[in-house]
This record gives C-alpha cells, sequence and structure tokens, in this order.
C-alpha cells in the first residue's frame, strides 16, 4: 500500500497525474444524464475493441488477391477462436456505425451542439464519415464475391463525382480495375491511415468534450441561455452552465458506471451475435462471374438503393448531389441554428426533419434489403469451390477436360467420372498406378482435406453423383408434363435437352425447390406430391439426373436462349 | 481523488457502490475482451503441429536389402498456404522386414550422399564420409548416423513424415 501510494507520489511529481486524473474524473457534470449519453462512449469502446481485434486478424492476413481470401478462410477456421474474433470485428463495424449514428441523433435532438461545443459536432460529423469509410474499406479486404463486386459499385459510385469522378475512382482503385493494387491500397487506408486520422479526432473529440463538459441535458420550456452573439449572452449562458456543474455530479464514478454498464451490454450483445452469427466467408472473389448480386453492407444499402430512383443521367443526384447537401447542412448546422430552445418537442421543425431523415434513411435501407435479387446465382459449396481451385491451380486441364474443355491425355472427368466412387477417387488420388496399372497421372501428394475437395468438385462436374434407379420415374411424374426430353413431353416449359451442360446440379436443385427465389418471373410450380412439398431427397434425384443430360456434342454450348421461363 | 465530503454519510456510500459497480464492469468488460484476443494470439502456442505424411511406395516394390533412392512431393500447409515441394529420401528394406527411411542429407555438413553398390556403404562425396546400411557412421568425419524419418506402413504402403530424427 505504501509502496504504490509512494509510487503514485513519484509519478505525479513529474508527471502532474494527480491534476490529470483529478481533472478528467473529479469534474462535476449536470444531473440527469440518462442511458442515452452513454452513446459516446459506447462508440469510444467499441473503437478500441476494432483496434485491438483488427491488430489479430491483422497478423494473419495478406492484402494480395491470391492470398487474401485464403487467410480469411484461416482465421476462420483454423486460427483458435479465429471466427469468433472476427465476428466481434465485422458485427463491431455494424455496432459502431449504429452506435455513431445514434450518438448524433442524440446530440441533434438535444440541441447539444451549440455554444460552445460546435467544433465537437463538427469533428464528430468526420469521426462518423471516418467510420463509415472503415466500413467500405474493411468490407474489401476477404476478397470475396460480395466484396469484390460491393466495391466494384462503391468505386463505379465515385466515377460519379463531377469533373474529377474519373481520376477519383483511378486513385481509390489504384487502376483502371478493382485489383491487386485496390486491395493494398485499401487494406493501407484501413490499418495506418484512418485509424490514425481517427484517434487524433477522437483525442480532440474528447478533449473538447473535457473541456466544455456535456451539455446538460434540455428541460420543457425551459430556454437554456443561447450563448453566440452578443459577448453578454455567452458569459450568461457559461455562467448557466457552471452553476448546473456545481449541483451536478462527479463524472466518476456517477457517471462513467454507466458508461462502464452500457460497455458491457453492447460487448454481450457482440458476444452473442460474434458466436451465433459468425461472419460468412465466402467464395473467392471472381470477376468473370457475371450472375453475383452486388449488395453492399447494410449501413450502405440506403444510397445503393436510392440510386434506383435517379436512373441514368440524373444518377449524380441520388449518389452525390444528395449527400452532399446534406452533409453540408449539418456542417454548417451549429452555425446557422439561432434557436434559444433545445428541448426537442420545443424546437419541432427541427425534430420533424429528424424524425424525416431517419425515417427515409430506415425506409431507403428496408426497401434495398427487401429488393429482390436479379440474378438466379447459387453458390457452390465451399468444397466444390476448393476442389475447383486446386483443379485449376493443378492445371489438371491440361491433361483432363470437362464437357470438351481442357487437354486429351487422360479421360474426360464429366464423362467418366460416373463410373467411379469416392473410395476409387481417394486411392487414385494418392496413388494412380495403385488403381490404375501404369497410369501416367502424377500423384501430386494432395492433402486429404484436398481430395475430399477435388472430389466434391468432380462430383459437381458430372452432377452431383449418379442419381438413383427412381429418377426417371420421378422426372416422368412430376416434370414431364410441362417439358419435353427427347422429343417427348409437354412444352408448357422449356425443352430440357442437355440442360446438365447449362445448369449446374446446385442450381436445378434449389430450382425445383423453390422456382421463384432464382427466376423471380418464372411460372414453374413449387411441384407437390400428394402428400405434401417433394422431399430433399426426391429433388435432389431429379436434380441430378437432369444434370447428367449433356449435351451430346463435347464442343461448349452456344450461347443459349435464357430459360427465364424455367426449366 | 477522494473527497472529504464524499467519504463519509449516505453519499460516501452511494459513491463506493457506484465504484464498485464500475471497476466490477471493467473487470468483466477486460476479461471477456482479453481472453479471446489472448487465445487468438496463442494459437501457435495452442495448436500441435501436424506433420505431414506422405505416401511413398508399395513396400513390395523394395528389394530387400538394396538402398532405394525415392522422389516424392510433399504438399504441406504453411498457415494459410499450400505448397508443393519435391523432396527425395533413401529407402532400406532391411533383413528383418523392417523399413527405414534416411534423411538425404549427410549429417556432416549436409551433403547429398549416394549408395555405393560396390562396397555397400552409403558415401558422401564431399569429405568420404560413410555409412553402412543401417545409417551407422563408419568413416569419415559424420558425427552421429543418419538422420531417419518417422514411417508407418498401412496396407503395404509405406508412408513417411519427411521431417528429420537425429539417431542417439
Amino acid at each position: 500500500m505504501r509502496g504504490s501510494e509512494s509510487f503514485g507520489n513519484w509519478l505525479d511529481e513529474r508527471l502532474g497525474t494527480r491534476a490529470v486524473a483529478r481533472a478528467l474524473f473529479a469534474r462535476r457534470l449536470p444531473r440527469g444524464l440518462g442511458w442515452i449519453y452513454t452513446l459516446g462512449s459506447v462508440s469510444l469502446f467499441l473503437f478500441l475493441m476494432q483496434a485491438a481485434s483488427g491488430f489479430l486478424l491483422a497478423t494473419s492476413y495478406v492484402p494480395a488477391p491470391d492470398q487474401a481470401f485464403d487467410s480469411v478462410r484461416y482465421i476462420s477456421e483454423e486460427v483458435k477462436l479465429g471466427s469468433f474474433v472476427r465476428g466481434l470485428h465485422v458485427w463491431g463495424a455494424s455496432a459502431m456505425v449504429l452506435a455513431v449514428s445514434l450518438h448524433m441523433l442524440r446530440t441533434f435532438l438535444t440541441g447539444a451542439y451549440t455554444y460552445p461545443r460546435e467544433l465537437t459536432w463538427v469533428g464528430g460529423l468526420f469521426l462518423l464519415a471516418l467510420v463509415l469509410a472503415f466500413g467500405f474499406t474493411g468490407y474489401l479486404l476477404p476478397w470475396n464475391q460480395k466484396a469484390y463486386w460491393a466495391t466494384q459499385v462503391g468505386t463505379r459510385i465515385a466515377e460519379l463525382v463531377p469533373f474529377a469522378g474519373a481520376a477519383l475512382a483511378r486513385l481509390l482503385r489504384g487502376g483502371d480495375e478493382l485489383g491487386a493494387q485496390t486491395l493494398t491500397r485499401f487494406y493501407a487506408i484501413h490499418v495506418l491511415l484512418l485509424p490514425a486520422l481517427a484517434g487524433g479526432l477522437i483525442a480532440v473529440h474528447l478533449f473538447m468534450v473535457v473541456k466544455q463538459g456535456i451539455s446538460a441535458p434540455p428541460r420543457r420550456g425551459d430556454p437554456t441561455p443561447w450563448g453566440g452573439d452578443p459577448p453578454a449572452a455567452r458569459h450568461v449562458a457559461r455562467a448557466h452552465y457552471q452553476a448546473l456543474k456545481e449541483e451536478g455530479q462527479p463524472f466518476y464514478p456517477h457517471v462513467l458506471v454507466k458508461d462502464a454498464i452500457a460497455a458491457l451490454v453492447v460487448l454481450g450483445i457482440l458476444y452473442v451475435l460474434a458466436w451465433r452469427f459468425p461472419p460468412e466467408i465466402g467464395e473467392i472473389a471472381d470477376p468473370t462471374e457475371a450472375s453475383f448480386n452486388p449488395r453492399p453492407e447494410w449501413y450502405f444499402l440506403w444510397l445503393f438503393q436510392l440510386l434506383k430512383y435517379f436512373p441514368g443521367r440524373l444518377e449524380v443526384v441520388g449518389a452525390i448531389v444528395l449527400p452532399a447537401i446534406a452533409a453540408l447542412a449539418l456542417i454548417v448546422l451549429p452555425f446557422a441554428d439561432r434557436s434559444r430552445k433545445r428541448h426537442p418537442l420545443d424546437r419541432r421543425y427541427a425534430s420533424a426533419a429528424a424524425l424525416a431523415g431517419v425515417l427515409a434513411i430506415t425506409g431507403l435501407t428496408v426497401a434495398g434489403a427487401r429488393s429482390p435479387l436479379i440474378s438466379a446465382y447459387v453458390p457452390p459449396p465451399p468444397a466444390v469451390a476448393t476442389g475447383g481451385r486446386i483443379f485449376r491451380d493443378l492445371h489438371c486441364d491440361s491433361c483432363h477436360s470437362i464437357g470438351g474443355r481442357g487437354g486429351m491425355v487422360g479421360p474426360d472427368l464429366a464423362l467418366d467420372a460416373p463410373a467411379r466412387d469416392a473410395l476409387w477417387m481417394r486411392a487414385h488420388f494418392q496413388s494412380p498406378t495403385s488403381v490404375v496399372p501404369g497410369s501416367p497421372m502424377p500423384a501430386f501428394g494432395l492433402l486429404d482435406d484436398e481430395i475430399d475437395a477435388v472430389i466434391a468438385y468432380l462430383d459437381e462436374v458430372r452432377g452431383g453423383g449418379p442419381p438413383s434407379d427412381r429418377a426417371p420415374r420421378l422426372y416422368r411424374r412430376y416434370c414431364s408434363e410441362c417439358h419435353a426430353l427427347a422429343g417427348r413431353g409437354g412444352d408448357k416449359g422449356p425443352n430440357l435437352d442437355g440442360i446438365g451442360s447449362a445448369r449446374t446440379r446446385s442450381f436445378l436443385h434449389r430450382y425445383i425447390e423453390d422456382p421463384k427465389s432464382l427466376l423471380t418471373h418464372s411460372r414453374m410450380p413449387v411441384m407437390l406430391a400428394p402428400e405434401g412439398p417433394l422431399s430433399h431427397a426426391q429433388i435432389e434425384d431429379i436434380a441430378r439426373y437432369l444434370a447428367t443430360l449433356r449435351e451430346p456434342s463435347a464442343a461448349p454450348r452456344p450461347a443459349q436462349e435464357d430459360s427465364d421461363e424455367g426449366s | 481523488m477522494t473527497r472529504a465530503e464524499d467519504s463519509a454519510g449516505v453519499d460516501g456510500q452511494r459513491r463506493r457502490a457506484l465504484a464498485t459497480i464500475f471497476w466490477s464492469a471493467v473487470a468483466v468488460a477486460s476479461a471477456a475482451i482479453v481472453a479471446p484476443l489472448a487465445t487468438y494470439f496463442a494459437t501457435p502456442l495452442l495448436r500441435r503441429r501436424k506433420l505431414p505424411r506422405v505416401r511413398v511406395l508399395a513396400v513390395a516394390e523394395l528389394p530387400p536389402g538394396e538402398p532405394q533412392r525415392v522422389e516424392f512431393m510433399l504438399r504441406r500447409r504453411d498457415g494459410w498456404i499450400t505448397e508443393t515441394a519435391r523432396r527425395t529420401a533413401w529407402v532400406v528394406r532391411q533383413a528383418d522386414g523392417g523399413v527405414t527411411v534416411f534423411d538425404p542429407r549427410c549429417t556432416h555438413l549436409g551433403c547429398a550422399y549416394h549408395w555405393h553398390a560396390a562396397s555397400r556403404q552409403f558415401l558422401c562425396p564431399c569429405h568420404n564420409g560413410l555409412y553402412d546400411i543401417e545409417g551407422r557412421v563408419v568413416g569419415g568425419p559424420p558425427p552421429r548416423p543418419l538422420d531417419t524419418y518417422a514411417t508407418a506402413v498401412e496396407d503395404g504402403v509405406l508412408y513417411v513424415v519427411p521431417v528429420p530424427r537425429q539417431v542417439s
């Protein structure tokens, strides 16, 4: 005890720590600061959480297109609690946008941006912009389809900026196209520039909060003396606040205890979210996959949706002009607001404007989230995607062809594979000559999970494995009334000859299960058996059966008519 | 920071209660944050390194008593990277039926040695290190017998873990 006391003295003599602690913690604040006043502290808490979890994520992340996705998957699947920590970071980002926005809304509604806190408000606006920039740059880093396409859209929006748009987009992307340079740029901005800027701004913001104190909660009908001009008015305002402080509470522990509890509650929510809903890994970014549905993160959905109402040349209005006007209005607000009242019910127009803004953004976000996905896109199962990458990385197609594309040394896998089961395939990958004496195929020494992935990929290529014997019967019973095959069957739906060359088993399965989920204007009904909807196994059987129906020619299927009418 | 007027009476009690709640919340939050983050960072300590195991050849392909130089592809994970390397080893089916796999580098300075069939010895060309068919030093400067790899035979197939182990 004596030791720590003397160490305290020792520090105090050199750094003046006691005075600093008194100024920070013993300072008095007006009474009546409710839970809504903890939002600023919660934001700060989240920022520190993001910094800590972000540092850890950076220890096993590579910002390069050929490694970024794998390193994120490594974090999620291999690192101890990796998925959880990534979950904390991803959900923490959303929580941060929410906390900072609500903090701003509270400040607006209570008129807390007025004298002498104008700069605190403006600094806070810039912090909100930084938080959004964090979100935008961080979203790309996993380098998955969602990330790639959302960033594609985001950088296209930058192109809409008048005059400087093209240059701005080039600067953001680091070139003409989204690629390696974009990733390193976004990474550097996300982990170096933005934290430095945010750290500095937060320090200034906090300094001003300590210096000016938290604005007293407004009381109905009680015109808090307004500062501004003339100097006498400012003097009255300061004296009034001073009086409120005198009869108020010390920051520690009376005010701080609420902040700590609020932060703990938010942490608890993040724990549940990160645990129950870990962020997805997705599929690796593929610039050639045209059917992906780009969607931004939820906090940019309102902007995404807004653009839909401004077609063609008017797009710049929705993307740039309106947001810029809103931002400008918020910046000049504390200098333009001459109202003497601060309670939200005493400032009907301001409160109505805030309500309208909140409703507009919420409405746009909901509309954006509900808007149907245009493209019929079914992501392949993760093992299939991994297997496909190994297949390409090892250049299997130098010797093997799939549906006519590839080398001729080995057998065509789409045609040949159905004859082999997983056991045979596994033994074959471990040692080709052990099952095919004299086979020229090299032993690649694939790891066990890699073999599983390649088998899954080849299964998918050949239609998910052989359908059972009852598949043709199921097809005749449920499909042939509308669809023709080899000249027999109805004509309400498209002819299905060779459908396996155009659609994967996963697609067909999902489509039969729920046609409208993939093609919104499909006329195909959800098929019903007498005892209810078709079972998963029945659908899978039909899907596999259809997936084996390949174009007779080995050549790639020519550009085919859009099968929008259903399959 | 304790102020005389606050440290006594009802006000003081309330203050102490609030301070207790505050520090409890700080402690819980800190533990809840530090524990997962520290676990994450300590992954290298917590995870056993999985040694890669490679299929080499069918034991039946080995002539007894004749060392064979085998080549194999070693595919292994380094974090999120999977790399393939071409590796070699010397495999001996010993007289007792057991299989020994030697690291292909001389224990002296790491040169690649070879089997000298006439003298039935492993000969390292750098400094004339000599080993017998069981890897024991029989001449030259090598400080210890040839390093070996862990092996396993399953269904007549030889697997090795190509990480050198010193034979004492």
